[in-house]
């Protein structure tokens, strides 16, 4: 219904120096849906709240359809907002604050009442709706506010972390929810979210913000599997991707990557994908996935060169997996973020490295263990700037 | 149902502009009508009232010429402007003593949960909404020599000795006139001091009794000191209250603060400049000296206040 | 003990004026603290018609119930106009109006007396409700654009969201949240008006505009002696903020405290 376009989007809000969001810049298909992601206090809620209108861009233009809408007061744009804070309206009953926008816009008494109680049912709120928004759980108002946006059929819908109080379970009905709804209105929505379940199954395109910049806007498995930095390589996927200095040399037709005292070969598949790599020789960030380690034992004739061993210091059970974390003596990459420098780095000369083995290996803290390793799978980034080859 | 037409808000696609300035300064609009009558009805007088004081304009006829600070230099050099300063200034500082003693102990004894609190808070305050105008009636006739119920009670008790003229002697009119307003205003201390109290977290009383302080040396060390802002809020009003008084000398002792203006107060002493008072001649009132009067009141009293907060603040943020 | 003293002094004068109220002249010189010798209860029936009560007293209801009303709904206005910081002008204009608290009366009420004549507006209510009003605003913004302030700014985006105006959004949404502030407001100048003594004394000379305080003042002039009458019109004007107040001691002692803990 409504293409949104966001270009050279900035806001320095009055006061602070750095910008909250600096030159952002996305083309939002018509009935597409956007998660946005980022470490907190990357400047998600403000990008929502200046497509919104709620927030005065500093530059840069929105828009909304095929109208340039920066001078249109939010209740002219068509959109529908779960804010992150609920922001209901503390006097009035949950009903009301449902319905609120339906009788601003002054719809029959008959028509509101259908409507908030299909809302209700979907959400679950029908024991509800004569309460006021102070006694209900953090999850239930989060519920309300999901219903005062999806009552109405706007142009997009904008959604600021709609499901974080929600437990486990409420949560995958709810995900499964907003999507039905979504794809059933086709309604283009840009959802911030924390939550990387919710990233990657949500979204069409899931889109990574650092510091106020747009780091990259991709499908779910491209962002995943072809992310264009560290900072994107170690902030998707839980959990994160195991990032070390490494020195790559070109051998043959593939190469070998040096990782502390182990030495691993390069496949030249891996040169195939990634053309760039030809012309590097010697230091790199070296990216792996927990999943792309295993437990030797469950993978018999893994080739010689894909295979190192390593002294466990903690498995953890998931049931389904076993994370083993063990020491790689080679320094860890530093992602300059505080919240994810703590998961990263350990030691300064060793790093922790977290594989995921099958369940039923016999791994435990202490044991030195045969690790396989899917060197097709490997990253590669600029040493220099952490940018992907 | 959801999906039904889109074009719900009956808007449709249809978008209105909004232009940076309505975005900027809309919110004026809802300032505008308040803003209308403030400046109407209170920066318009101010300002005439200020430009009138440079006149000797009488406040009847259009018979007058600009003379500069003259009224001014007249009020500050005249006696009665001190005199009813002074009398103001013994008011604020006794009923500021008032306040702070017995309008902080009845606050103490209601904090301690007596049975009846309620009625006793809702009986203490009571005087706080009756009229000024009433309050001066019933004490005129209450402390009337001839009918007061005072003076007939002290005879029929034997004290007839301390029976008295309580407003005409000059001696004893203003501490009367004071304790009056005593009466009046009493019940303001005791809800302040009653909610500064209450606004002290049980676990630091409990914390300074582990600590040995008890009784005495607890409320004034304790207690006291985080009645501060109670402090200020009573101290500000008292002299707020104070350098304002009129109603209550008006009823009590006449615009002319008799007996022979012990009781003057500067309120009066303007509305006589302006208005005259009964027995001065009417060659006597002159608008554009009252109003003189009323701008150095105001001067003052503006500059005493924001020292007044100032100073109490500190002392607040130090306690 | 204290507490039983206390409220006995509070109470003597005004149980004293409502016995007062009931005194013929006689009764005032033979027996002045004892019940009437006889109740004179025409005092009151006297009182509304001889002091105007009958005037004063709808007059006094009318001027304090519109400017409670104009002034309450005019700062709720401001404030809400007024309670985001960023907003241009917001504390330029917040401490403009504030400072309307110090302007002593005496210093505008001679100019206010001339420009209500030129208005045509003398001897009619308006010429007190009007400037009541205005003197109403700086507590009235005083009080409530703190608390219109901490309402959480997102209230307001997501009420812009659903649609409404500005307009809406302070019917619908800043005002109910400003409720208990309205409520102090209101109380606060409510008193104040009500019992407002010099304004109308200067302003309001007629019997037709007078409000109770003044019409009392000015009947006392004529019945000097006629004590019993006065204190009749005295009660009257007492009795319904009294009455008001202990309906609601809850109100009226929070709402005149926060009044005066921020005046
Ligand atoms: N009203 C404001 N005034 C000044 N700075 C602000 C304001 N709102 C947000 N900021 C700053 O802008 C930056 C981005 O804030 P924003 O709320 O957009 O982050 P976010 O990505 O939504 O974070 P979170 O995930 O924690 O919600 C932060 O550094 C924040 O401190
Ligand atoms: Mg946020």
């Amino acid at each position: 219904m409504a293409r949104v376009q966001l270009s050279g989007l900035t806001k320095a809000y009055s006061g602070s120096d750095a910008s909250a969001v600096s030159d952002l810049s996305l083309d939002i298909a018509d009935g597409e849906f956007l998660v946005l992601v980022g470490p907190s206090g990357c400047g998600k809620s403000t990008a929502l709240k200046m497509i919104a209108g709620l927030e005065e861009s500093t530059s840069g233009e929105v828009w909304i359809g095929d109208e340039m809408v920066n001078d249109h007061a939010a209740r002219d744009r068509d959109i529908a907002m779960v804010f992150q804070s609920y922001a209901l309206y503390p006097h009035m009953s949950v009903f009301d604050n449902i319905a609120f926008a339906l009788q601003i816009a002054k719809r029959p008494k008959a028509e509101i009442r259908e409507r908030v109680a299909e809302v209700a049912r979907i959400l679950q709120l029908e024991n509800y709706l004569d309460r006021r928004p102070g006694s209900l759980s953090g999850g239930q108002r989060q519920r309300v506010a999901m219903g005062r946006a999806i009552i109405r059929q706007p142009a997009v819908f904008l959604m600021d972390e709609p499901l974080s109080n929600l437990d486990a379970k409420l949560r995958v009905q709810m995900r499964s929810e907003i999507a039905r709804i979504q794809h059933r209105l086709k309604v283009t929505t840009v959802y911030v979210t924390h939550d990387q379940v919710e990233a990657m199954t949500m979204g069409d395109r899931v889109a990574l913000m650092r510091d106020g910049v747009l780091q990259q806007v991709d499908t779910p498995e491209r962002i995943y599997n072809r992310p264009n930095n560290t900072f994107v390589a170690s902030f998707i996927g839980s959990p994160s991707m195991n990032l070390y200095h490494a020195t790559l040399v070109r051998e043959g037709s593939g190469g070998r990557v040096r990782l502390g005292d182990v030495e691993l070969s390069v496949p030249a598949s891996v040169y195939e994908s990634h053309p760039a790599l030809a012309q590097t020789n010697g230091a790199v960030i070296l990216g792996i996935r927990s999943e792309n380690l295993e437990d030797a034992v469950f993978v018999p004739n893994h080739p010689e060169g894909q295979q190192f061993t390593a002294t466990v210091t903690l498995a953890e059970s998931l049931g389904s997996d076993l994370m083993v974390h063990f020491r790689i003596n080679a320094p860890p990459a530093k992602i300059v973020d505080q919240d994810l420098l703590d998961e990263i780095a350990v030691g300064d000369d060793f790093g922790v490295c977290v594989g995921r083995f099958n369940a039923r290996s016999a791994a435990k803290p202490g044991d030195t263990v045969n690790i396989a390793i899917d060197c097709s799978e490997l990253h590669f980034f600029d040493a220099e700037n952490g940018r992907a080859f | 149902m959801l999906a039904q037409s889109r074009q719900w808000d009956g808007r449709g696609g249809r978008r209105r502009r909004q232009s940076a300035l309505a975005r900027r300064y809309g919110h004026l609009l809802f300032v505008a009508p308040g803003f209308v009558f403030f400046i109407a009805f209170m920066v318009l007088p101010s300002l005439a009232g200020f430009a009138v004081s440079l006149t000797n304009w009488t406040g009847v006829g259009t018979d007058f010429s600009f003379v500069g600070l003259d009224n001014f230099v007249e009020a500050l050099g005249s006696w009665p402007l001190y005199r009813a300063a002074w009398h103001n200034l013994i008011m604020f500082l006794a009923i500021l003593v008032f306040q702070h003693t017995v309008g902080l102990f009845v606050a103490v004894q209601l904090h301690a949960k007596p049975r009846f609190m309620e009625v006793y808070r809702t009986i203490l305050f009571l005087p706080v909404i009756i009229s000024l105008v009433s309050t001066g009636f019933i004490w005129t006739l209450m402390l009337s020599p001839n009918i007061g119920v005072i003076n007939a009670l002290l005879k029929d008790l034997g004290l007839g000795f301390l029976a008295r003229a309580w407003l005409s002697d000059p001696d004893l009119a203003l501490a009367t006139v004071i304790g009056v307003q005593c009466w009046n205003v009493l019940g303001w201390a005791i809800i302040i001091y009653l909610a500064g109290l209450q606004a002290i977290p049980e676990e630091l009383l409990q914390a300074a009794e582990i600590d040995g302080a008890t009784g005495w040396v607890r409320f004034r060390r304790v207690v006291f000191p985080l009645l501060s802002p109670s402090f200020t809020a009573l101290t500000v009003l008292t002299f707020i209250g104070q350098f304002r008084v009129f109603d209550i000398v008006y009823v009590l002792t006449g615009p002319l603060g008799s007996p022979n203006f012990e009781t003057d107060v500067l309120a009066t002493l303007i509305y006589r400049s302006a208005f005259g008072g009964s027995s001065i001649a009417s060659n006597d009132v002159r608008m554009s000296y009252a109003v003189a009067l009323a701008v150095i009141v105001f001067v003052i009293m503006a500059i005493a206040s924001t020292f007044l907060i100032r100073v109490l603040r500190r002392r607040e943020i130090s306690a | 003990m204290i507490l039983i003293a206390a409220s006995v002094l509070v109470l003597i004068p005004v149980a004293y004026m409502v016995l007062a109220s009931f005194k013929t002249i006689p009764d005032f010189f033979g027996n002045p603290y004892g019940l009437p010798a006889h109740w004179a209860f025409d005092n009151y029936t006297r009182a509304w018609t001889e002091a105007h009560v009958s005037i004063t007293l709808p007059n006094t209801i009318i001027v304090t119930f519109c400017s409670v009303a104009g002034s309450t709904l005019l700062a709720a206005l401001i404030a809400f106009g007024l309670c985001r910081k960023e907003r241009a002008f917001a504390l330029t204009l917040y401490t403009f109006f504030v400072s309307g608290l110090l302007v002593p009366v005496q210093m505008i009420i001679l100019p206010l007396f001339i420009l209500l004549k030129w208005f045509g507006l003398f001897g009619t209510l308006a010429a007190l409700i009007l400037p009541y009003i205005a003197l109403g605003l700086p507590l009235g913004v005083l009080v409530l654009t703190p608390i219109a302030s901490s309402i959480p700014r997102d209230l307001f985006s997501a009420a812009q969201v659903d649609g409404a105006s500005e307009l809406q959004i302070f019917r619908r949404v800043a005002l109910p949240l400003l409720k208990p502030g309205l409520v102090s407001v209101a109380i606060l100048n409510g008193v104040w008006m009500w019992n407002e003594f010099f304004i109308p004394l200067i302003i309001a000379f007629t019997p037709s505009s007078q409000t109770l305080p003044v019409g009392i003042i000015s009947f006392i002039g004529v019945y000097s002696t006629e004590w019993g009458l006065v204190f009749a019109s005295v009660v009257i004007s007492t009795v319904p903020i009294v009455v008001a107040y202990l309906f609601m001691t809850r109100q009226f002692q929070s709402g005149l405290t926060a009044g005066a803990i921020k005046g």
